[in-house]
């Protein structure tokens, strides 16, 4: 039996408090005049008419930012607060006003007039690797945090690699079949309902409030201390509840900016991004270019691959969170074969588009969609056949995978049988060609559950859980509060899960990563045996962990899709997918299965709608009119079956199930669509019109 | 600057409604669907909303033996879901099922998607393949306008600034059938790619093809009326082959733009192929 999630009904209701709704004595508003153009030098500013209007408190540019503190980022620190005489993308910040209403902020920031001297655009990462590309930024290795060097080559953000090209060149020589191919996805943004917001509150005594769409409180109050030099102790960050994330709340988003116009202003000031700002703004998914080789060898087996993979990070480094600065699905393409010899190379460039960051799974939807395709590919122009193929490759028990690491189990194949046995329940439209399709996803997990939390008895015999993480929608307070009623054996109307400000525990490392249910639970486990062992006389119980899960370990998902073509105009029916997934235990089965579905959506989405649609350096889908998400009419028949009995991790043996779902979905269809048709779609998202065409063309090629 | 100096006005007759209209600048609100998110993102800053959702002598669907009036602040929902409608003008009762979606539909008002003008609404082709008619009204004068000569180019028509459309009149014709379909390769909540509404009189014999009416959006400026596809399936019994010489003919005219709904050249071929469909619908396959 499912509880109820813990935020369900202040959300359903209402009541919920987000970050938009907090209102605090005085507070002003903050608007900002964008950049127009994708890439400019600025060569004058006049925001004169902009001060005059009434109502407005100040307005300001790079020049005034307090102490000089204009660079930040999540780990490279190469994103300007505001743009310091030259813009990189079109909507880099240039001036914000600071006003007595959001209305009057708006109205007088249109007022400011900037004068450019445009320069050449980069609108392609392919256009950005050119040896006379124009450099977006001077000297990258200059910024904090840089991971590239003056002979990394141009206009690199961040290159990670693994395994040796030379043999995987080598292998694939001696190979009997061999496919080569280049698979294409757009930009991409996480879609999340509520649109990011801030209100920071800084004040004389050099104290900092931020109430943030963040998921991860603790590396924003160490962002915001380096960046404007102040007392981390000082820096509070405010507990919130979270409109969606999907990885897009990870960034600081606008913090920097409001906490130095509160600086500069001394009120609390606070911005709520239109829609149409957030998609020009915040950092969505990479586009990516990759290239695959693989080859097998008489009998079906992979003998070598080479992975090759060119995305666009944007104007900016500073929204990826890793040491790499880079996208692990990207270097993890193969996890789930067995390749004696595999080359990977993920190179993520500067452009002039928006800069990219974390969405849901970074870099898995890209890679899965490459690789599962090109091995797709591989079985059907190889006779093999593109299940065969599979089960010949996918690795087993014992077996070392491309890394070098042995998990604790592999159910690649299980799944893949597991989807396939599923029965099939939607008709074909009449006169419509029928089509099927497979992918499969593996992810480890090997995230190091630092975090703390704290217990504490409430009266009535109730159970207060104080924790360091938002409720981000993806059910994490909801899976403390399930740990806790079973581990105590109380009900859940007794246990209370708060999430405090970061000044009342010592760390998190956030949400995200498929790590809160895994990295939470060893320290709510720890804090229930503590509990237990408490004398009678105690109030409070307090725990920080920060060690390894069990493992190596990791998940699967493998996705069937059914596809229904129109012959006479290339339009596609995704009648259904049918995701396989191999979980152990399950804490929550409603919040679970949410997460299976919720999944599915998004790589259904990415597959056939989803594309900021970026073009000469300016993204043109800035409405949810134009920028299309799946609607309940458009979402395929969704089934699950569960591949149950695995190796968990964790005091609850569980696996983590967040970030399965929509990494498969695109090759599925892609590979449904080829078996329907002929027709080979390598980008996406897949248009009617592309298969239009190619069945006009008649051939697979 | 926007919102703070904008009067909104809620009159509760026409009348009232085109005094409140004098202004300079004034606008009219039915559901706001269109409305709101131009004015939200200042692509119009009126310094006078005039909303007319109070004003009941607007609102109404009334069939009578010749006719079907259907007042200019009826929802998109009610007229889909309207008997009437749905017996006697199936393409329109498709057409206004089809519109963005349920929340949209019961927003949205017939005046407002036809004053609007955008050439991929789905509503336009279906009426005008009906020969639906528009009624306005300013302070001075009163006119009716076929629709087929409402549209002047995107988001254009020929209304003056101070009128108001009131209702929208449909011929009842004998032995005719109407139909709409949309192509939405997307998504059901986008704009279509191609729409066909489309109408075919037969004689009072039942068997030959007096009249019949081919009208496109998605695929123009305006909506595109086929006027030689009719021509080419008078006298003819509708047959394929001459459905599929009417559907030919859609694709010399549609004038369709590169965009993320489909390239031109596609846009052109799904015109053909959906003009056809629309026919084959309306003759009852």
């Amino acid at each position: 039996m499912s509880e109820r999630r813990i935020d369900a009904v202040a959300k359903a209701t209402g009541a919920a408090k987000y970050t938009a709704d907090v209102v605090l004595e005085g507070t002003t508003f903050a608007a900002v005049k964008r950049s127009d153009l994708p890439s400019a030098l600025i060569e004058e500013i006049d925001i004169s008419p902009a001060k005059e209007v009434d109502g407005v408190l100040g307005v300001f540019t790079a020049k005034d930012l307090p102490g000089g503190a204009n660079l930040y980022g999540r780990r490279v620190f190469d994103v300007p607060i505001l743009a310091d005489g030259r813009v990189r993308r079109v909507g880099d910040p240039i001036a914000a006003v600071v006003a007595t209403s959001r209305e009057i902020a708006e109205a007088a920031a249109e007022l400011i007039e900037v004068t450019y001297k445009e320069l050449t655009t980069v609108a392609t990462a392919r256009e950005a690797i050119q040896p006379d590309s124009p450099l977006i930024h001077d000297r990258p290795w200059e910024y904090a945090g840089a991971v590239v060097t003056p002979d990394s080559g141009r206009n690199i953000q961040s290159v990670d690699s693994h395994g040796s090209r030379e043999a995987a060149e080598s292998a694939l020589r001696n190979a009997v079949h061999v496919i080569d191919e280049t698979y294409f996805t757009p930009g991409d943004h996480q879609g999340y309902i509520e649109p990011q917001a801030c209100i920071a509150d800084y004040h004389a005594d050099g104290s900092l409030n931020v109430w943030n769409t963040n998921k991860s409180p603790y590396r924003l109050r160490d962002v915001l201390s380096s960046v404007f030099g102040l007392d981390p102790k000082k820096v509070e960050i405010m507990p919130t509840v979270l409109g969606g994330d999907f990885g897009g709340k990870g960034s600081p988003g606008d913090a920097p900016l409001c906490t130095a116009l509160s600086i500069l202003v001394g009120r609390p000031v606070k911005m709520v991004l239109r829609y149409s700002d957030d998609l020009l703004s915040t950092d969505g998914r990479h586009s990516s270019e990759i290239r695959v080789r693989l080859g097998i060898d008489a009998s079906g087996k992979l003998v070598g691959g080479i992975a090759e993979a060119l995305l666009d990070g944007g104007a900016y480094a500073g929204f990826k969170p890793v040491n790499t600065v880079n996208l692990h699905g990207i270097v993890d393409a193969a996890i789930a074969y067995r390749i004696p010899e595999f080359f990977v190379e993920s190179k993520i460039v500067y452009t002039n588009n928006q800069p990219k960051g974390h969405m849901r799974a970074p870099g898995s939807p890209q890679a899965a969609f490459a690789f599962e395709s090109a091995l797709d590919e591989l079985g059907r122009r190889s006779g093999i056949g593109p299940i065969k193929i599979r089960e010949l490759n996918l690795l087993s028990d014992g077996d070392v995978n491309p890394y070098g690491s042995v998990w604790l189990e592999y159910r690649g194949k299980e799944v893949l049988s597991l989807a396939m046995s599923q029965p099939k329940s939607v008709d074909v439209p009449e006169g419509w060609l029928h089509g099927e399709g497979v992918a499969i996803y593996a992810r480890s997990m090997a995230a190091v559950p630092k975090t703390s939390l704290r217990l504490r008895r409430g009266e009535n015999g109730k159970v207060i859980a104080e924790v360091p993480i938002p409720e981000n929608g993806a059910g994490g307070q909801t899976v403390v509060r399930e740990m806790i009623r079973t581990g105590l054996g109380i009900s859940a109307d007794k246990i209370e899960v708060n999430q405090v400000s970061t000044s009342l525990l010592p760390t998190d490392a956030g949400v995200g990563g498929s790590r809160v249910s895994l990295g939470v639970t060893v320290a709510v486990a720890n804090a229930i045996k503590l509990w237990k062992e408490m004398p009678a006389d105690q109030e409070v119980v307090e725990i920080t962990t920060d060690e390894g899960s069990d493992g190596p370990s990791g998940a699967y998902s493998a996705q069937l899709a059914r596809v229904a073509v129109d012959p006479m105009t290339g339009q596609l029916k995704v009648l259904e997918l049918i995701s396989a997934v191999d979980v152990a235990e399950i804490v929550n089965p409603k919040a679970h299965q949410m997460q299976i579905d919720g999944g599915a959506v998004m790589g259904f989405g990415f597959a056939v709608m989803e594309d900021l649609l970026e073009e000469g350096g300016q993204p043109w889908a800035l409405s949810m009119g134009e920028f299309k998400l799946p609607n309940v009419a458009d979402i395929p028949k969704l089934t699950t079956a569960l591949l149950r009995g695995g190796k968990g991790v964790g005091p609850n043996n569980i696996k983590a199930v967040g970030e399965l779902t929509n990494c498969p979905t695109g090759a599925a269809i892609a590979n449904a669509v080829e078996d329907a048709t002929g027709v080979r779609i390598r980008r996406l998202p897949i248009r009617a019109e592309t298969i239009y065409w190619g069945m006009k063309e008649g051939s697979a090629k | 600057m926007q919102s703070t100096e904008t009067e909104f006005l809620v009159p509760t007759s026409v009348s009232e409604a085109l005094e409140s209209i004098s202004k300079e600048d004034a606008i009219f609100l039915g559901g706001g669907t269109s409305t709101a998110l131009l004015y939200k993102t200042r692509l119009i800053e009126p310094s006078r909303v005039v909303w007319l959702g109070n004003v009941g002598e607007l609102k109404g669907i009334f069939a009578s033996d010749g006719e079907v009036k259907i007042g200019s602040m009826t929802t998109a929902a009610e007229i889909a879901a309207n008997r009437d409608i749905a017996r006697l003008l199936p393409g329109v009762c498709t057409a206004s099922g089809v519109i963005g979606n349920a929340r949209v539909r019961a927003m949205a008002t017939l005046g407002g998607a036809l004053a609007h003008a955008d050439p991929r609404q789905d509503m336009p082709p279906a009426l005008i393949a009906v020969g639906a008619e528009v009624s306005v009204k300013s302070s001075l004068s009163t006119r009716r306008i076929p629709l087929a000569e409402f549209y002047e180019g995107f988001l254009e028509t020929v209304l003056d600034p101070d009128e108001l459309i009131t209702e929208v009149t449909i011929p009842l014709v004998a032995n005719r059938r109407s139909a709409y379909i949309r192509y939405t390769p997307t998504s059901e909540g986008d704009y279509p790619t191609v729409g066909a509404g489309s109408s075919v009189t037969f004689g009072s014999d039942g068997k030959i093809i007096e009249a019949a009416s081919v009208v496109l959006c998605g695929v123009g400026s305006v909506p595109i009326i086929s006027n030689q596809a009719s021509q080419l399936l008078v006298g003819t019994t509708g047959d394929d082959a001459a459905l599929r010489r009417a559907a030919e003919a859609v694709r010399e005219i549609v004038e369709p733009q590169d965009d993320e709904r489909g390239s031109a050249a596609y846009k052109r071929e799904m015109a053909s192929i959906f003009a056809f469909r629309s026919l084959k619908s309306c003759l009852g396959s």
